[in-house]
């Protein structure tokens, strides 16, 4: 046969995934230890600061990181628990630790409790790794971001605190279950090695074949968001 | 009980209803081997790559070759590349366009031949000791496109698209092809595939929102609905409000490789808009996409979609996938699916464990023109690509591979006249502002030319989208309204309510050229002869009046404006354009807002308005309707 021509092309694409993760390999267990302040954490005259690998969470009983993209303003009561969380990627593993803590005259912080989550790394694109775990019927998506805006929760009147454009490095998305499966999930953010835009896609769904629920994370970089 | 073609066969009673069908697996030794009747040539050691559902590639791998049999259907051959050594090897004449071809356990091959009516039988490897050759053909319903073997190979089944049917065909190891039953199926099938235990086949439709699901052993057939919503947010209401959207374009179909269980259903959401509401265009003017691709997952053991994969939620508007025309798909070992878009020609991987694909993009290539094909060489890493309009085969790596180089042949045949190319990349055409400002190519609503079975909001009212394929020669004026009296200027009306700016010159010639040479599928069925005498008597009566207005034919109108007294809500006219009855038994919906569902029922309720069919005894409307589905 003639007539034909084999053409050589580079192809660059950036993509990533992963193999689906059964439910059960989620770690859930929380362990925790005795009450201690967080550092990085530091009070001022109106507002509590945090350092940029740590995110503050009202209601922390209710869940832990306060999902990427919706952070607006919000009130939580001076009788409230605050929640601080960071999220540490060691040697030995990733994991998430938050300290309960209480609001206290004077422009204090109470440490109740501290306690860690295991990781289970499910994605990697660009050095960036997306984590997973599960916790009280939901499945939980966390990456590393950096930091898009100031931070601080501000004192709004004596009773209750504003919180404003928390400063969280840490994004991430709530999947709840419902007969094994969720809504498509989406995180955006930026990776703090590269500045590089990503997005998570992440699910959790169930066949009748399936033993147990499947989670599904894709991430990938992305160009950035038109404004 | 019977014996066929070595094959134990038991039919039920009522063959109407049920018939149980029992295949015995083995063949019974009555047909000689195939080697033997027809004199094939030597075989070859050759592993099969290819799954068992059909497709216009599919992959085998012989000692030292890993070789792509392609269906093409422009030239009218089937040919034989060799991938790693990049040479095509052969090319075999098959008398008819093919479209979907799979490779049998006994390292045949069966391939649909579009036009001819026929599933042909080829033995031989196509390399250069084994030529490839046509062993058996075998006669099938009007348009037979997609074909999959049952997990033991031993049966295989095909649709016919025209023809609305699923035709199951035994398979017996090394001896000739016998058809078994043939069911009458959901109009405009187009993939099969077969579940895992064997028992159900599903099959996509063109058009219909549905995906069948027929028990290959009851004969029960299901339709599993795949239309979708689009949520809606409004201001100052936090909850989400879901408007609905239509399925169309369901022309792929595959089953995941891991994990299993799941078909996936590459198809368009549509919203059409409030039939009733005139539109500045077709369609909602406010929807945010009028086109949104979309994948329904189908839980294969629960014959149902997962709810999710058919939401367009509006927080993954972020970088949402985008493919228009998606026509083929395949799956990976990995876990993940490939779509081909024919309007946007590329390839879009999604991960196939999400709950809904279509938001899981894992990767995306551009390929060469039509890309209407896709076969995946796991143990390779690598995704082959037929591009049916370019007549190129491009090898992409995957996975750990994927910064390896892509390979592409091109093969340089002239399938089609160049005006006739250029007309189809018209047709298909998705991001020619000329045609369309919002991405809708003339293929989005003419799905192979024909219609969607759908009803759209317009500035006139609402319209129903007619079929264009055979039906345009002597049937001026066009449009619903009759505006335009001809095809150029109707499809100028068209392009200015898709928003776009117009064609002209050599192009325009081209699309016309392209959609007037569209050939009308052939009729289905074959009716008694003096049944259809005595409905074309009928219809030319003074008794029924079709004909003073249809022409005597039915195919040639009489080019005038009748009020039929069909006004519906949004209507700015009462008269329309007297259509053509050419391939009217497939173009259901009926009349220009769809109101009727079948032509029985257009039939039987439009007496006085159209025609005088109620003075029609039912033996006389059964002759009328079956005369009918000739033209």
């Amino acid at each position: 046969m003639t007539g034909h021509v084999w053409l050589v092309v580079l192809v660059a694409s950036q993509h990533a995934s992963a193999a689906p993760t059964p439910l059960s390999e989620l770690p859930e267990k929380t362990t925790w230890a005795r009450p201690a302040i967080p550092s990085g954490v530091v009070d001022t005259d109106d507002e509590y600061l945090t350092s940029d690998t740590q995110c503050l969470v009202e209601a922390p009983p209710k869940y832990w990181t306060s999902g990427g993209g919706d952070m607006g303003a919000r009130s939580a009561s001076l009788d409230g628990e605050i929640g601080i969380e960071r999220l540490v990627e060691a040697g030995e593993g990733a994991y998430l630790e938050r300290t309960r803590t209480r609001p206290a005259p004077g422009n204090k912080l109470v440490a109740l409790e501290r306690g860690r989550i295991a990781l289970l790394p499910v994605a990697r694109v660009d050095g960036l790794t997306v984590y997973a775990y599960r916790r009280d019927g939901s499945v939980f998506v966390v990456a590393r971001a950096v930091p898009t805006e100031s931070l601080g929760f501000v004192r709004s009147d004596a009773r209750s605190y504003k919180f404003a454009n928390v400063d969280c490095a840490i994004a991430s998305t709530q999947m709840r279950l419902r007969n094994g499966s969720s809504e498509p999930m989406q995180i955006e953010g930026v990776i703090p090695s590269s500045r590089r835009n990503y997005l998570v896609d992440a699910s959790v769904s169930k066949t009748s074949r399936d033993p147990e629920p499947l989670l599904s994370v894709v991430v990938r970089v992305v160009k950035p968001p038109s404004q | 009980m019977t014996r066929l073609g070595g094959l134990l066969i038991t039919l039920g009673a009522c063959h109407s209803t049920y018939v149980e069908t029992t295949l015995v697996v083995e063949p019974r030794g009555v047909a000689p081997p195939v080697a033997g009747e027809v004199g094939s040539p030597p075989r070859v050691p050759l592993e099969r790559l290819a799954p068992r559902a059909g497709a216009s590639i599919a992959l085998a791998r012989t000692a030292d070759a890993t070789l792509a049999y392609v269906a093409d259907a422009d030239a009218g051959v089937l040919r034989v590349i060799d991938v790693d050594r990049q040479r095509e090897l052969a090319a075999i004449a098959l008398d008819g366009k093919p479209a979907e071809l799979v490779l049998l356990d006994d390292h045949r091959l069966a391939v649909t031949l579009r036009d001819r009516d026929e599933l042909a039988v080829l033995a031989g490897s196509g390399l250069a000791d084994a030529p490839l050759a046509i062993t058996q053909r075998i006669a099938l319903p009007v348009e037979p496109i997609g074909l999959a073997l049952r997990p033991d190979d031993r049966a295989l089944v095909v649709t016919s698209g025209w023809g609305h049917a699923l035709t199951l065909i035994a398979v017996p190891r090394d001896r000739p092809l016998a058809t078994v039953d043939t069911w009458d199926i959901a109009p405009e099938p187009r993939t099969v595939v077969v579940s895992d235990d064997g028992r159900f086949a599903f099959v996509s439709h063109a058009i219909g929102q549905n995906v069948e699901r027929i028990d290959l052993t009851t004969r029960a057939r299901e339709r599993i609905g795949v239309s979708g919503v689009e949520e809606m947010i409004e201001m100052g209401d936090p909850r989400s409000h879901f408007e609905a959207r239509k399925a169309c374009q369901g022309f792929a179909l595959v089953k995941s490789i891991a994990p299993e269980g799941r078909i996936f259903a590459p198809q368009v959401l549509v919203n059409t808009g409030v039939p009733g509401a005139a539109s500045e265009g077709y369609g909602a003017d406010d929807a945010r996409e009028l086109e949104a691709f979309d994948v329904a997952v189908i839980d294969e053991d629960r014959g149902a979609a997962f709810r999710e994969s058919l939401i367009h939620r509006i927080r993954q508007t972020y970088q949402r996938p985008r493919c228009a025309l998606p026509r083929a798909a395949a799956t990976s070992l990995r876990g993940t699916l490939f779509v081909s878009c024919l309007g946007d020609n590329t390839i879009l991987e999604l991960e196939g464990a999400s709950v809904a694909p279509v938001n899981a993009e894992v990767a995306r290539w551009t390929v060469a023109a039509g890309p209407t094909g896709i076969a995946i060489d796991d143990a390779n890493q690598r995704m082959i690509v037929w591009s049916q309009h370019a007549q190129t085969l491009t090898a992409l790596p995957l996975g750990d591979r994927k910064h390896d180089v892509t390979r592409t042949l091109v093969l340089g045949h002239d399938a089609l006249p160049p005006q006739l190319a250029r007309g189809r990349e018209l047709f298909v055409a998705v991001n020619d502002k000329r045609i369309s400002r919002t991405g809708q190519a003339c293929a989005s609503c003419h799905p192979d030319g024909r219609q969607d079975a759908l009803v759209w909001s317009s500035p006139d009212g609402p319209r129903q989208t007619p079929m264009l394929a055979g039906r345009l020669a002597d049937t001026a004026p066009y449009g619903w309204n009759g505006s335009a009296s001809t095809v150029a200027k109707h499809m100028k009306q068209t392009f200015a309510r898709l928003g776009g700016k117009g064609l002209a010159g050599a192009d325009l010639d081209a699309l016309i050229a392209y959609v007037t040479a569209m050939p009308a599928p052939d009729p289905v069925g074959s009716p008694p002869a003096n049944l259809i005498a005595d409905g074309e008597a009928l219809f030319r009566s003074d008794h029924a009046q079709c004909a003073s207005c249809h022409g005597d034919d039915g195919r040639t109108p009489d080019g005038m404006r009748h009020d039929v007294r069909s006004f519906a809500f949004g209507d700015k006219t009462s008269k329309l354009d007297t259509p053509t009855l050419a391939a009217i038994a497939g173009t259901a919906p009926y009349y220009h807002d769809g109101r009727f569902a079948t032509l029985r029922e257009l039939l039987e309720r439009t007496h006085g308005k159209m025609g005088q069919t109620r003075r029609l005894a039912p033996h006389e409307l059964d002759a009328l309707e079956a005369y009918l589905r000739t033209r």
